[in-house]
């Protein structure tokens, strides 16, 4: 991670989470590219635009589950099709305030979740998700 | 065989012997005195009438010339022709049959060598025209002083009729011998005066005995079995004083000690008198038949008890008419057992099912089927058919068993019944799981949501280094407040209408409704120039909670305003009518945005679930109506068609079978 400093995505249409998140994230010093999206179909929206250019590409995404429109598992299902045509691995953390067993489960089977993370995320947490990954 | 010295004639001519017997005679024996010669004359001479007439041939054979004399008869009886006949008795001999020929000179030489007068002997000749005859030869041996057979004077007969006949009863003897052995008969022959029996027949192989070791009538009285035989008496004494046959059973002693069934069949023989004095008859082992018939009685009375115990009702009948049945029909039914037999057992079917059970009947039908019966009384009940063709005397008839199933069917009700308040609570168990899933979902969600952003608020603002940072914080602080509290409110409503089954209900006119509705959007209605039509004249009114009516026309219309499409002018129909089990139902179409159900359709009546970018979708309407509608047992579904519209189905009335 030294030659270059990872781009993290929040998709989440909780305007506090998204200002509470990226501060939090700024703060760790790993990263200044924040990339925010409201909702699933902005995120994919951007991936589809960038396949080609993998340094605009994030490294992580942090991806909500309840969102208008295209929610969290809908972006899931259509990234699966999308990612064959990227050049660089994306790792992908699920992040909700949802403590539903059923919702934990139905990530974890997913294999392109790398984990299910329980709002609040603090800023220990982060710092263990981007270490882990790097 | 002929001794070598003796010549051995016999015949002679025919012509001679009837012509002239005195020259025979006297040439013959010249011994005899004169006066015993007149005797013979005379004799021979009435002799003569009678051979003349009589089929008897008269021959003289001289022993010591072998000379041979034959009356014409025996020409007739042999078949020869007089002349060509070389008379002796070598001629004789070769005429007779080959098998008798040793025999026949056997006895010759033995009575012509012994002292014996008389000869006597029944043979067989083969006539030249090959056919077989028996005769009789009878003769008279004449003997010199020294006592040496000198001539034998006799009559020939041919006997073969008298053969036959004898042959014949023979034959018949032998057969009657036979069949009555064969068919394990004894045979008595009862003289009636003496009491004498005469027994014949297989008396070993039946009874035991030798036919010595029966006796007369008093001994065929006493072999009967005690207990029968008074009776087997009687009937003897009535057949004959009545001059009728006898056709008796009995049991009869045999030599083991054993009875056997004795059928006993005679006839009486009248005598000079016309009494009867003579008895025949036979006696027949049928101890076989008694038993067999006996076992088939036995196992009659046990299929009639059992049929009689059966608590189904049986009939036996040939296409439906009754031939037979047990009591078990009659108390079903409730006809006596003389008024079922003959009549028809469709009259037992209700009027309108007796199609289906001849339909049954003519197709061999084997299984259980329900039916309705009738009973004479006229009253009805449930009744359960099992039939069966089976053949029977060449012929198929049908064994079918009734079976009132009343209390089954009256028991098979109250289960349907409990199956059904079972299935309802099961039903109203798995709604309510299903309304717990979605309010942890939506704990979860949507309130831990903004409850998390406050704790991560209040450490940000711990941490905050300056005041305008706080200051900002403490906005957010407030916002996310206020979203928590909605939350709880609108959870608040929905978890109220869970709640409120018994929610006051009343008749509610749809168009009164749907102004009072569309007065209160009227804002709205105006700043997009929606156009609002209706046709209520399929269901006018609903007896429905009116709160209720209003939150669902409210939010639905609601809904069509917001999602119009910017490109044409919202038009929004809605329509009441019965569907085909006379529920009603509620139809709000709009020309809108409209959805894609296949990529949405899952989450269109979730809470927090939008589909448009609108800056007034907050995703709690249609959640609530859902609960609403659900709450008094209906449903919603949707159709839509991107960017063209959509369409929201409620239906008011689906049974809601929630056990109460």
């Amino acid at each position: 991670m030294a030659a270059k400093a990872p781009i993290i995505a929040l998709v989440d249409d909780d305007k506090i989470f998204q200002l509470t998140a990226s501060k939090t994230l700024k703060s760790t010093a790993i990263t200044d590219t924040i990339l925010q999206f409201e909702n699933g179909e902005q995120a994919l929206r951007f991936l589809r635009d960038h396949t080609t250019s993998p340094e605009s590409l994030p490294d992580y995404i942090f991806l909500d589950i309840n969102m208008p429109m295209i929610d969290g598992w809908m972006f899931l299902e259509d990234y699966e099709s999308l990612k064959q045509k990227f050049s660089k691995s994306i790792n992908i953390y699920m992040v909700s305030s949802s403590i539903d067993t059923r919702d934990i489960e139905r990530a974890r089977r997913n294999a392109n979740v790398k984990d299910y993370i329980v709002k609040p995320v603090t800023r220990e947490k982060f710092l263990e998700l981007l270490k882990s990954v790097a | 065989m002929p001794p070598k010295g003796r010549k051995i004639p016999k015949r002679t001519s025919a012509k001679k012997s009837i012509a002239r017997p005195k020259g025979r005679v006297k040439a013959a024996d010249r011994t005899i005195n004169a006066s015993k010669l007149a005797a013979l004359r005379e004799s021979a001479r009435q002799l003569e009438i009678i051979l003349t007439t009589a089929p008897i041939g008269i021959w003289e054979w001289n022993i010591e010339t072998n000379s041979v004399a034959w009356s014409g008869k025996v020409f007739e009886i042999f078949q020869l022709p007089a002349k060509t006949f070389e008379k002796s008795y070598e001629t004789y001999q070769s005429l007779m049959h080959p098998d008798d020929r040793p025999k026949m000179q056997r006895h010759l030489q033995a009575s012509l060598a012994s002292n014996k007068k008389d000869y006597f002997i029944e043979h067989r000749i083969i006539r030249p025209d090959g056919e077989e005859r028996w005769l009789l030869v009878e003769a008279v041996i004449v003997r010199n002083a020294k006592g040496v057979p000198v001539k034998m004077s006799g009559t020939v007969q041919d006997i073969t009729e008298r053969k036959r006949i004898e042959d014949d009863r023979e034959d018949w003897k032998a057969r009657h011998e036979l069949v009555s052995t064969a068919a394990g008969l004894v045979i008595y022959d009862y003289d009636i005066p003496s009491g004498n029996i005469l027994w014949s027949g297989n008396i070993r192989d039946v009874l035991g005995y030798t036919p010595s070791e029966l006796g007369d009538v008093d001994r065929w009285v006493e072999m009967i079995h005690p207990e029968d035989r008074a009776e087997a008496f009687s009937l003897l004494e009535k057949a004959k004083s009545e001059n009728k046959p006898y056709d008796v059973y009995y049991r009869f002693s045999k030599n083991d000690g054993a009875y056997c069934y004795m059928h006993d069949r005679g006839v009486f023989l009248p005598g000079r008198t016309g009494e009867p004095h003579r008895m025949l008859g036979m006696m027949n082992d049928v101890s076989e038949r008694v038993r067999a018939e006996e076992s088939l009685r036995e196992s009659e009375h046990r299929f009639r008890i059992l049929q009689q115990a059966s608590f189904g009702g049986i009939g036996l009948h040939d296409k439906g008419k009754i031939l037979d049945c047990n009591q078990g029909l009659c108390d079903i039914t409730g006809y006596r057992y003389d008024e079922l037999i003959g009549s028809n057992g469709l009259d037992l079917i209700a009027p309108e099912w007796r199609d289906f059970v001849l339909d049954k009947i003519l197709s061999g039908y084997d299984k259980t089927y329900d039916v309705e019966g009738i009973r004479k009384d006229g009253s009805r009940y449930f009744l359960e058919i099992r039939g069966k063709n089976l053949p029977m005397e060449g012929k198929t008839i049908r064994v079918t068993e009734f079976r009132d199933i009343t209390d089954r069917k009256v028991s098979e009700e109250k289960i349907a019944e409990q199956n059904r308040k079972l299935f309802a609570v099961t039903d109203e168990l798995r709604r309510k799981n299903h309304q717990l899933q979605e309010f942890t979902q939506i704990v979860s969600h949507n309130l831990r949501s903004p409850v998390g952003n406050i704790l991560t608020l209040l450490t940000f603002y711990d941490n905050a280094s300056s005041e305008e940072e706080k200051r900002e914080l403490i906005a957010l602080l407030k916002e996310s407040g206020a979203t928590t509290l909605m939350m709880l409110d609108e959870l608040n409503d929905v978890l109220k209408i869970k709640q409120d089954k018994n929610i006051p209900q009343q008749e509610i006119v749809f168009e009164k409704m749907v102004h009072q509705v569309t007065s209160m959007l009227t804002a709205r209605i105006t700043e997009v120039k929606a156009q609002i039509t209706f046709d209520f004249s399929g269901a006018p009114a609903i007896h429905y909670p009116g709160i209720y009516l209003e939150s669902i026309l409210l939010n639905l219309l609601d809904n069509a305003l917001k999602y119009h499409s910017p490109e044409r002018r919202p038009e929004i129909f809605l329509r009441t009518y019965k569907d085909e089990n006379g529920h009603i139902i509620l139809s709000v179409k709009d020309n809108g945005l409209g959805i894609n159900l296949e990529r949405y359709g899952h989450q269109v009546f979730k809470l927090r679930k939008t589909f448009h970018h609108h800056p007034e979708s907050r995703g709690i309407g249609l959640f609530m109506i859902k609960n609403q509608i659900e709450a008094m047992g209906g449903t919603i579904r949707v159709e839509s068609i991107e960017n063209e519209g959509t369409c929201f189905f409620v239906n008011f009335n689906k049974p809601h079978n929630d056990g109460r």
